[in-house]
Formats: C-alpha cells, structure tokens, sequence
C-alpha cells in the first residue's frame, strides 16, 4: 500500500473517530512528498487554537507512524455560516 | 454642520468601578501554594466504564505541558500535603481548566472542576499533617457551550496547557464583599433595571469603594476598611426602601443534561455524576440549597457506576434538598415517539423512583424539547403527573409569542395537566437582568404573581455554582429588583397552578415555532425507531400469549430492549441533533435492540409450535393489528416464483425494501393467526387486469397519465370517476431544495427554501418493471451531483393503495428533498396522526399561527378531504410534512453540515402510499387500518400443522391494541392490555381474550389499580365505555 493510502486510512480510522466526537472533522486533502496537507472542517475549521494543539499533536503522532521528516498543513474549511 | 459621534476615552464611573471591583475579586485568595508533583495518563472512555489508555502508566505533568487529546479523557494524580502555613484553615484544590473534571481526595469525593468553577474543599477530605491523595478524571470537549468565564476560554481546545493547580485559602469577607460588589456591579449593567434605580447604585457603590485603600496594602487594614465597605453596602443600598422593585421570582436550581449531543451517551456517565456531586457539595456548604435533578436513566447511572455519591444522594432526598423531578426515564422528543413509547418512558421512569425513592413524580419536566404532541396531557395525567415543564415555546419561537407562561393544558382526549412555560431560558446563573427580564417576560402576572426562573449551567450539567447561590441570597436586598425565593420545583408547581382557577386554557398541540427539521434529519434513526416500536408491541403480544402457556416471560430482555430504545428517544439523539458518533452508538444499540426482540419473538413463536423456517407446507400468518386483515398482505420473506398460496393471489415483490410474496388474501382474525398452506405449482393467470402503453396506466381503480419522471399528470379514480391531480399537474412530484437554515442547520428549516431548487435529472425513464396477479410495478431513476435516486410504483389489482419505494444514494450537502403532490380537492384542513388519535390543522395561511406551521410532524398518515372524498398520503418512517392550500409535500430527506458534516449521506430506503378514499373522514374510510398495514406486515412462521386463532376479539374497529403484555410487577396468571381510541368517538366497546378472564381491574399507565365503574366482566366478556381518543388499560386475570 502506498504512504498515502497508509496516511489516508490511519487518518479515517483512528484520528477521525476522535476529533469527530468532539464536533470536529478532518479529511486528507493531499499527500505531495513528505507533506501532508489536511483539511479541518466541522467544529475543527473555527478552534481558534488548532495550530497549536490540535496540528503538533497529530504531527508527532504521523511522525511515530510514518516517519520524522513528514511535514503537516492545515486547511480550514469554514462551513457556509461561519464565512463571513 | 455634521454629527460627529465621539467615543470617550476616558474612564467612566462605571468602569473605574469595574476596575476596583476586579482589584477587590483579587484579594480573595488571600494563600496560595503551588502543588507539585503532578502525574497524568492520558486515554479515551470506550464504554460506560471503560478506557483505552495511549501509554502503560502515569507521567509527569508540568505547568505549561499539554493535556488531553482530542474526545481526551485523562487521569491526574498527586500524593501531597497540606502545607504547615495553611494548616487548621479551609483549604481548597484550585485548578483552572474548561475541562470536566471530578476530584477525590483520599478515596472520597469532594468535588467538581470545570469552565464554571476552579476551585474544590479540600479539608473537609483531609486533616493537618496528613498525606493527601488527589485524584481526579477529567473529560475534555473544546466546546463548552454552557461557560462563560473568561478566564478558561484561553484554555479551550481539544488539547489543554496544563496552568498548574494550587492550595488556596480564600478569605470570606472580602469574597462576601466581591459578590455584595459584583451583584451591584450587574445591576449597573442590567438593561430592564430603571435608570435613576441604576444611578442611586452608582453612585454609592462608587463612594462604598472609595472606602477601600488599594494603594497602600496592609492586611490588617484592608479587612477592616472591608468590612466599612460592606458596612456601608449594607446601610445605604442594600437597606434601601426607596427603590422597591415589582414581582416575585422563584429561584429553581436545575442543571440541564443532555444524554447525547456534542458527546456520547457514555461521556454523560462522568458528566452526571459530577453534576450530582458538585451540587451535593452546594448542599454542605449552604444548607438552605435545594436543586432539582431529571431523567431516572440518570439515577440509574450514578447507582450504577458512581454508588457513594448515589448513597449521598439518596440521604439529601430524603432531606428534601434534592429533587426527583420529572417523571420520565430521559427527557425525549416529544414529536416522533409513538405514545406507547411516551407511556414507557413514564412507567419505566416512575417505577424506578418508586423502587429506588419511594416516590411517584408529579412533574413532567422537559425544558428543552422541541415541541409538544397533543397526546402526551393524557398520558401524563394517568402515569401520575399532574404538571408539565417546557421552557422552549416562551424564547425559541421564531413568530408568534407563546401567549401563556402558566395554563391548562388540554389535550386530545381532553384531558388537563397544569402546564408552566418559564419565560426565559433554563438556563441563568442569578444575575439581576436575568431575574428582572424573567419577571417582565411573564404574561400571566393577573392569574398567578410568580414565575419561575431556573439556575445553573445546563445542556452538558454542571449546575449552580457557589457564585449563584451567593447572588440569590443578596437578590432580595437589591434595589429595583423583583422579590426572590429559593424553593422546590415542585413547591413551585404546586402553590402556583394547583386549583389556580385563573389560568386560561391551551387547547392543542405545543408546536415549537423553530427546530422543524428534526422531523426528518438523521432519517435512518427515525425508521429504525418505528420499525422497533412495531417490533416491540408485537414481542410483547407475542411472548405474553406464550407465556399464558407455559413460555418464560422475557421480562429483562424486553425491558431492557425498551430503555435502549427510550435513550435514543432523546431530544437530541432522535431529532438527529448531535455529532456523527451518537449515530454510530444508536445505530449499535438499534441492533442490539433488533437482535434480542426477534429473538425473543422467535422463542414464543417455538413455544406456540411455530418456526422461523418457511420450508413448510403451513404457513402461519400472524396479525398483531386489532382489525381483521382482509385483502392485500406482504408476507416478508424468501419465497419462489412457484410459491402459491391456497387459491390466493399472490406475487413475488417487495415492501419497504424488503423481499417477500404479496398474497390477497380474507379474513386473518385480528391479533390472531391464520395457516395458509403452500403449494409448488402456480396457477395460470393472465395479467389482463391493467392496460400500459404510451405511459397511460389502467388498472381496475385508475385511469393514470404519467410524465416520464413519474410524476402523474393525471389520475382518474374510477369508483368516483374523479380526477384526483390538480390543474397544476404537481403529483409524485420529487423536489430538491436548497436548505440553508444558519448555524443550526440540523435542527431548523427555514421557510425560504422554497425560492431555491436543484433539478433532478431524468437516467432512467418511468418503464413496466414487474407484472402478475397481484400488482403492476414501475420504474425511474434520478441523479443528482452527487446522489442516486430509483423509484419504485406500486399498483394493486384489488387495492387503491399506490405504493412509492424509494432507494437513494443521498451524497448531497445542505439539499432536502421532498414530494409534492397537488390534489384535486377544496379544503382547508389536514388531518394528521398523531400515533394515539389524529390533529386537524388549517391549510391556509391567514394568520402567523398558520404561517409558521409550514412544516409540521405527523406520525404514519395524512390527509387532505372534500366532505365525500379525500387522499391520504401513508409512510413508513417519515414525519415532516407541509400543507398548503390544497398540496402536501411530505419531506423525505436533509443534508445539514452542524453538527455532523456528513448527516444523513449514505443509503436510504423508504416508502410513502398514496390512498384516495369515498366518504371524507379518513378515520371512516380505512385510512388508519391501512397506515397501520403499511407499518406492520404480518408476521410469518412456518408450521408442520394448522394454526387457527383470534387470542383477543375486540368488536369495536375505532380501537387499536396498543399494547398486550405482562405486568411490570409480576402477578400470577394477570396481563395488562392497553386500547387506544383512534377515530374520536364515544361508546361501549367490548372484547373477549382466548382465555377465560377471571377478573378485571382497569389501572393507570403505571398499571395502578384505579377506583372505576365504568366496566363489566361477564362470561369472560369485558365490557367497557370508552370517549374519544382516550387510552384505556385493563389487567386481566386469566
């Protein structure tokens, strides 16, 4: 199986069902190289301190699975009544 | 010249008041020792009692590391002591964090942490010298939606800093002076206070602190100008008889708790129990401190897996300081449940607080649910409840006020139960502008001089807090302010509605002006709903005939099948108002629920000589519906193209989704069994009884004209030779809207979804799919961006019914879909079944009442009549329906993105009928029978022999059987059967069981022997008055 499709399933499998019990929701945009570019939408797309928590703790724990040089970047995805 | 606006930037008098009030809050914590040592370990709750943990053992846990995880649940631990400068003083735990915490020093419970509160009794857990063990398990969620304090929203987030926690001892008269302080404070900024009230305030709060010298700190000093300041407080404002305010508020303290919303039903385990503790911790502190608690699943809970606090609990009720309230096992929606279901949930809930308490609850209490059906005064009133609690109608409504605050509620039936719709929210934490607001809002102030004002933090529990008990006992010495008591939520019912002969009456339905998408979101949990509540009623019949033969009675597995089902009846979980692992968790407990009561029916059905195979010649139908099944049957199952059945037509095909073999067929007795016998060989029979060509349909009831999408352009009935579709030529028509109803878009449809639409488009034609004895069937298919739609036509040779399967791959975001159907038919109102009986509602929209009833709930039918004719539309789990002029468009599918992004997308089946009828009652034409058909096919077994029987024959067909089972409370040889009366009429029924009854007593829902005369048992004959729409149960002896 291809890192992406590694990346992508550890990804659905075992972060989301997390982030998603807490209103939040994440999917995998991309995998290009050594970054992986998410998508944070649900309740994910306005924490206000996701970059800080959220994104360090997810990239330490893609860094023990799939290897240290993995870069992460976060998209927000505002849904319709949250864009202003 | 121009206006300039100029904003002043100089300090206020109200802000240099502000400012000194914060220097003050500062001095209350007058030691403070930072705790070292902390460890944590990390998890996630899997289950009630169960967690998965991400390392083998504890960490170190310092200030400024992080905490929890995403959906976190962590364990902190430190083994200290109290330090020798604190030693002989109250000392408590300070932690600040918008987690959930719950603390226990030396194994025993002292209290809570969370957004609202930072700060737990550690003394009264500990003594001078002693090792201290502080244990605490915190549950995480980034949105506490019930906080307000500032302090903790830096903290929120999946994941948390860690900010340290300390030993504090707070010095009690400068925080009785923050509070005196703080309350003027929020009067100050209280918009309904009168003005020159708020200006005397000011002015002397002002000349209070200047008393207090900040500049020049020194201890001594300090408290001594604290107690001039509250001296003076005291004197000149709080003394104050000038600035008398109006009203009278009682102050409920109540904490709302959601069972599932933006966490999992196994997160409420924790949530509730720190609630109950925290407020057991309240009751300690201030012995005047009463709170009133809900839900008896709750109480189950803390038994269960918290049992000190529940022993603690239980002492404080007996006190009377913690109220039961609430009569039912969770706080439901109070639309889609059936009215068994409504009845379970008051005699599971009121038998628990009976074994438990010894006490039957007088209250209903529901103050978030979102809206009330017309059945549920009758229910209330014979399971023992005389007061009903809803907060929504009076603040959701989003056009019309609700007109009353306390009234009688009348319901279907006609019966009453004092109602009281608190004018504000519930929940309010005690400030001025809340009591004052609450005490303007009420609009009953001629017919009863209080109104109640519930407090504490609410929705995920929490409760009150030390803050709004201080503010409630200084509420009464605020100037300009309503007068306040601090009482019972039943003490207020009572003294207020109890034989209050000036409430006026509210004669209907409480239909909540917002939240009218939860008839349809999460689609597949109101199917799974109905199907179980079918599935239940005819477990039970079917087991307590079993079990009058011998057959053990399930009564563990069927209770227990009742409160899983019960639980997802909540008002959050049902209306499909919550995050996407509530689904997964109902749809697990839905098959559980699925797996044990098929269970059970198959055992009973074993007992009585039956099985589930169909490899028989005998085939045993079994009708569980009170009225004798004659024409069109659905046998589910697998069956072959051979199969015929005694002479009977019959045709392979399919209901609901599922296979089986269509049979027209006579007399299967009602609630009783039939054998049919099966043979191989298939009769010969020309199809000839309908003509299709050229998208033109003939069958012995129709003339129809289609378009090609499958919508009808014309629909002749031929016993009427009446036209049935509208010049607008709208009939099946399927309609995709925009629907885009704001932030609380699982929850609301706003009306202007009918300005936007998407296009269906046409892959598949209407074309002849199938064709026998039995029906004719059609079919067409849609797509969308991204969803798939077949559709399935049903028509019958001996039934008018018009069956539309439906099948659909649903991928689309913020759609609804629904079907439209414009009939040939002048009336103003629709019929609708409310499950125990039928609301008629107004077409039109002359008025905003009609207006904003633009989407309402209906249980299994709806109807629109002329005076001698009239369609029915039937469905088998869909609720949300519109009505306008002379059109109803029955809504079968949403896409909100809050709070589950993917919310309902996957694959759906479901199924509507349409049923034109002679007469124009529909009570009076079949419809009910039918709708109840479309839900409830007949059960099948297979036999070795012939099986014949009527195990209950009831004579009246205005009376359904809503439920046949054992008594709660086991009684030799005695069942309970439940009638309800649907078509609103009055007389003498009767009914004969296949047994000989000895004796029977009619009883309450809460099966109570009731004193009544109104009924005769003779030769086994039970006869009986009944009125319209009423609920009857009887317990027989056999």
């Amino acid at each position: 199986m291809f890192v992406e499709e590694k990346i992508k399933q550890y990804i659905d499998h075992i972060i989301l069902p997390l982030v998603q019990a807490d209103g939040g929701e994440v999917k995998v945009k991309s995998v290009q190289g050594n970054e992986v570019t998410l998508l944070l939408l649900g309740e994910c797309s306005r924490c206000n301190i996701s970059e800080t928590c959220f994104k360090s703790w997810l990239l330490e724990k893609l860094k023990v699975q799939f290897g240290e040089e993995l870069t992460l970047k976060c998209v927000r995805e505002n849904p319709y009544f949250w864009d202003k | 010249m121009a206006h300039v606006k100029v904003a002043r930037r100089s300090m206020s008098k109200e802000e240099w008041i502000s400012l000194r009030a914060a220097w003050l809050s500062r001095r209350v914590e007058e030691q403070s020792v930072q705790i070292e040592n902390w460890e944590i370990r990390e998890g996630h709750q899997v289950s009630e009692a169960r967690y998965e943990f991400y390392d083998e053992g504890y960490r170190a846990l310092n200030e400024g590391d992080y905490m929890f995880t995403p959906d976190g649940t962590s364990f902190l631990r430190v083994d200290t002591k109290i330090p020798q400068e604190m030693e002989n003083q109250q000392v408590y735990l300070k932690l600040e964090t918008a987690a959930e915490m719950i603390v226990k020093i030396n194994g025993k419970w002292a209290g809570g942490l969370d957004p609202n509160r930072d700060r737990v009794l550690v003394t009264h857990c500990a003594e001078n010298n002693q090792k201290i063990r502080i244990e605490i398990e915190g549950y995480n969620r980034s949105k506490p939606d019930d906080e307000r304090n500032i302090k903790t929203e830096r903290l929120r987030g999946c994941r948390q800093v860690f900010t340290g926690a300390s030993f504090i001892v707070v010095n009690k008269e400068i925080q009785a002076a923050s509070y005196d302080v703080n309350i003027l404070l929020e009067t100050l900024h209280a918009e309904s206070v009168q003005e020159d009230i708020k200006e005397f305030i000011k002015e002397e709060l002002d000349k209070a602190l200047n008393l207090i010298n900040e500049e020049e700190y020194d201890k001594a000093l300090y408290l001594e100008e604290i107690l001039e300041l509250r001296r003076y407080i005291k004197e000149k404002i709080f003394d104050n008889k000038t600035y008398k305010g109006n009203g009278k508020v009682a102050l409920i303290a109540h904490s709302h708790l959601d069972i599932a919303y933006y966490w999992r039903r196994i997160n409420t385990i924790h949530k509730n129990a720190r609630t109950c503790l925290i407020q057991l911790r309240l009751m300690e502190q201030y012995p005047e401190f009463k709170y009133c608690h809900t839900q008896a699943f709750t109480y189950e809970m803390l038994e269960k897996y918290y049992p000190e606090i529940f022993e603690e609990l239980k002492e404080k009720i007996k006190q009377g300081k913690f109220e039961v309230a609430g009569g039912m096992y969770v706080e439901p929606d109070c639309n889609i449940p059936a009215a068994e279901s409504l009845v379970r949930q008051l005699l599971y809930g009121q038998h628990y607080y009976r074994e438990k308490f010894g006490i039957t609850v007088e209250n209903c209490w529901l103050p978030d649910v979102f809206g009330n059906s017309w059945i549920l005064p009758q229910i209330l009133k014979k399971a023992g409840v005389k007061y009903f609690v809803s907060n929504k109608m009076s603040t959701w409504n989003d056009t019309n006020r609700f007109p009353h605050n306390h009234f009688i509620w009348k319901g279907i039936d006609g019966s009453e139960v004092y109602a009281c719709v608190p004018p504000t929210h519930f929940i309010s934490w005690n400030t001025p502008q809340q009591i004052v607001e609450n005490w303007e809002s009420l609009q009953d102030k001629n017919a009863c001089g209080e109104t109640m004002n519930m407090f504490g933090y609410g929705d995920g529990g929490s409760g009150a807090t030390e803050e709004m008990i201080e503010y409630m006992n200084r509420l009464n010495d605020v100037p300009g302010l309503p007068a306040v008591r601090h009482i019972r939520g039943d003490e207020f019912l009572k003294q207020n509605l109890e034989g209050n002969d000036k409430l006026e009456c509210w004669d209907g339905e409480l239909y909540l002006e917002m939240h009218r998408g939860t008839f349809t979101t999460k689609g597949i949990l109101k199917k799974l709903n109905r199907q179980l509540e079918f599935l239940l009623r005819d477990a039970e019949l079917l087991c307590t005939v079993a079990s009058l033969e011998g057959f053990k009675y399930p009564y563990e597995v069927i209770k227990a099948a009742w409160k899983k089902l019960m639980i997802n009846q909540f008002h959050d979980i049902l209306p499909g108002t919550h995050i996407a692992p509530v689904t997964v968790d109902a749809l697990a407990d839905y098959k559980q629920i699925e797996e044990a009561v098929s269970g059970q029916i198959k055992k009973a059905a074993e007992y009585l000589s039956w099985n589930g195979s169909m490899n028989r010649d005998h085939l045993v139908l079994v009708n569980t519906l009170g009225w004798q099944q004659t024409g069109l049957v659905f046998v589910k199952g697998e069956f072959t193209k051979e199969t015929q059945a005694q002479g009977c037509l019959c045709q392979l095909g399919t209901h609901s989704g599922e296979k089986g073999l269509w049979i027209d067929i006579d007399n299967i007795p009602a609630v009783g069994v039939k054998t049919i016998v099966l043979s191989k060989k298939r009769s010969i029979r020309e199809a000839v009884w309908f003509d299709w060509q050229q998208m033109k349909l003939e069958t012995p009831y129709y003339k129809v004209c289609f378009n090609q999408d499958s919508s009808f352009t014309s629909l002749l009935y031929k016993p009427d030779n009446r036209e049935i579709v509208s010049q607008a030529q709208v009939f099946n028509k399927l309609k995709i809207y925009k629907d885009y109803p704001g932030m609380y878009d699982a929850w609301d449809i706003l009306e202007n979804y009918k300005q936007r639409q998407d296009d269906l488009v046409l892959i598949k034609p209407l074309s002849l799919v199938s064709q026998g004895d039995v029906f004719v069937s059609f079919e067409v298919e849609f797509q969308l961006e991204r969803s798939k739609w077949k559709q399935t036509i049903r028509f019958y040779r001996n039934s008018p019914r018009i069956d539309f399967e439906n099948k659909v791959d649903w991928n689309e975001t913020n759609r609804m879909a629904k079907v439209e159907f414009d009939l040939n038919v002048l009336t103003r109102q629709a019929k609708c079944d409310i499950s125990a009986g039928h609301i008629t509602r107004e077409t039109h929209k002359n008025t905003t009442w009609q207006q904003a009833r633009f989407e309402v709930c209906h249980h299994k039918w709806a109807d629109l009549s002329e005076t001698d004719f009239g369609v029915s539309i039937l469905n088998d789990c869909k609720y949300g329906i519109s009505f306008e002029k002379n059109s109803f468009g029955l809504t079968l599918l949403r896409s909100p993105v809050r709070p589950d992004i993917n919310c309902d997308k996957g694959e759906h089946a479901f199924s509507y009928a349409i049923l034109p009828h002679m007469g124009g009652l529909p009570e009076q034409a079949g419809v009910i029978e039918e709708a109840w058909k479309f839900n409830a096919p007949i059960r099948v077994f297979g036999a070795e022999d012939q099986h014949q029987m009527n195990w209950m024959e009831l004579q009246q067909d205005n009376l359904h059987v809503q439920a046949v089972k054992l008594p709660e409370i086991a009684e030799h040889n005695c069942i309970i059967v439940r009638l309800s009366e649907l078509k609103g009429k009055r007389g003498k029924g009767s009914f004969k069981f296949y047994k000989a009854v000895t004796k029977a007593v009619k009883v309450n829902l809460l099966e109570d022997e009731q004193p009544a005369s109104d009924y005769t048992l003779e030769n086994g004959v039970l006869e009986f008055e009944y009125k319209p729409f009423e609920i009857l149960s009887f317990k027989l002896t056999i």
